[in-house]
């Protein structure tokens, strides 16, 4: 959420503190960090498409029914090898109570994808007017470079069309044709996954992620991909 | 000296680990309910043996004794729960943790059912949580033994609770009550099972005691 820009400005700032202000208090850090983050009325009107489709995941609440699994198949004929989405495990056998944890994972539909700058035919490409990265099977030679380039394996190799397929959010199956849902989210039995539109502030998902209370966040932050899918626990009773 | 103290010792770790696993028995009773999500995992382990609950505690108030019986009630669900039945009934954030809260500690999915295997909707190893020598019941000449071993052939809702509660009250089971077809004689009837006039059977040996 942060731009690249304002991390550089943070990261100056943090800089700034350890060495002139070490040793100073506290009081000093919370005012400078004060400055250097934006208002959220400034993000809202700077999402740079319209609508800005993004989805939240409540990972707490994932059952692995894997009911989202089926449906995706279903709707965007999948094939049995590949996936457009599917359901990690994440086991920790020393952890208190619960010691197993569902993480759903899809194409995360970047606003800066590796997989779109490594396509040597722009077969894929990031849409211009709602942002999720598109496929066009025309245009793919099947050349797999965006496979290995893409860090959330999201994309798999259709061999009937031999082209790569991926998630759209179901743009072409769903959304242009009226639905409000993604196939996931619409069968979702425990509602992990919220669907909506990041640039309109009457949404849940922007309330969502503009909000401070419990901690909202995206994965493999660290590769600089920016993602849209944002993930998010302990919501209940929040937004 | 030294060499054969050493050899000694492997040769102990060595049986210690043979027998360790050869006796070890994995999650007995573990119920895989399927419907209406797939899945939750019941562990009889962790609420016999590690809460210490008592098989009358749960059935047949709670749950019938027939494994996944259950899951051919319309209102076996999430919201149920929240209201106070099945697992709610203790699971309500009083007795135990709520149902609202660690899904996934009972969920175990589609990966975990796929796990299970074969073995879904089957209920395994009761006996492990049986008496495992001769129970026995009534004192001085009317002590009449009775072996779950012998009877694990059947399923727990064979006879509980239908035919016997999972407590014993002393003088409710009477050979008088037994000849008309109640209590052991549902079976030991000279049908199904040998004659209940067979007294031996039953009470042999236990003047002795």
């Amino acid at each position: 959420m942060i731009s690249e820009l304002e991390r550089r400005e943070f990261l100056k700032l943090g800089l700034a503190i350890t060495g002139v202000f070490a040793g100073g208090t506290l009081l000093s850090v919370v005012s400078q960090f004060d400055r250097v983050f934006a208002s959220i009325d400034e993000y809202k009107h700077n999402y740079p498409y319209k609508p800005h489709y993004c989805m939240v995941i409540q990972q707490d609440r994932c059952i692995d029914c894997e009911r989202c699994k089926k449906a995706c198949a279903e709707t965007n004929h999948v094939p049995e090898y590949g996936y457009r989405t599917t359901i990690l495990e994440r086991y920790v056998p020393d952890a208190v109570g619960q010691k197993r944890e569902f993480i759903p994972v899809l194409c995360m539909q970047c606003n800066n994808p590796p997989c779109v700058r490594a396509c040597p035919v722009k077969a894929t490409y990031k849409d211009k007017n709602n942002g999720i990265v598109m496929m066009n099977y025309d245009k793919c030679i099947g050349c797999k470079t965006c496979i290995s380039a893409c860090p959330y394996n999201a994309r798999y190799f259709d061999e009937e069309r031999h082209a790569v397929d991926k998630c759209n959010f179901c743009f072409d199956t769903r959304i242009s044709k009226g639905e409000k849902l993604t196939a996931c989210a619409a069968i979702c039995p425990a509602g992990v996954r919220i669907f909506g539109d990041l640039s309109n502030p009457d949404d849940r998902v922007f309330k969502i992620v503009h909000q401070l209370q419990v901690p909202v966040w995206v994965l493999r932050p660290e590769v600089g991909t920016k993602p849209n899918v944002f993930y998010t626990k302990g919501l209940k009773g929040v937004v | 000296m030294k060499r054969e103290l050493l050899s000694m010792v492997m040769v102990a770790l060595l049986l210690l680990s043979v027998s360790g696993s050869a006796e070890e028995i994995k999650n007995p009773g573990d119920i895989v309910y399927t419907f209406p999500v797939k899945a939750v995992l019941f562990s009889h382990y962790s609420h016999v043996k590690k809460a210490s609950i008592q098989c009358d505690t749960c059935h047949p108030a709670i749950f019938k004794t027939k494994a996944l019986a259950v899951e051919s009630y319309p209102d076996f669900n999430m919201q149920a729960l929240y209201d106070g039945k099945y697992c709610g009934a203790c699971h309500n954030g009083g007795y135990a943790f709520s149902s609202d809260t660690q899904c996934a500690r009972c969920h175990i999915g589609v990966k975990g059912a796929n796990m299970y295997g074969e073995e879904i909707g089957k209920i395994k190893d009761m006996s492990y949580y049986m008496p495992k020598n001769t129970t026995v019941l009534g004192e001085g000449m009317y002590a009449a033994s009775f072996n779950h071993n012998v009877h694990n052939v059947f399923e727990c809702d064979t006879c509980h609770t239908s035919i016997f509660s999972f407590s014993y009250t002393p003088g409710e089971i009477t050979m008088a009550k037994i000849s008309e077809g109640k209590y052991c004689g549902e079976c030991h009837n000279g049908e199904m099972a040998f004659a209940s006039t067979n007294c031996v059977a039953c009470h042999s040996g236990l003047s002795e005691r």
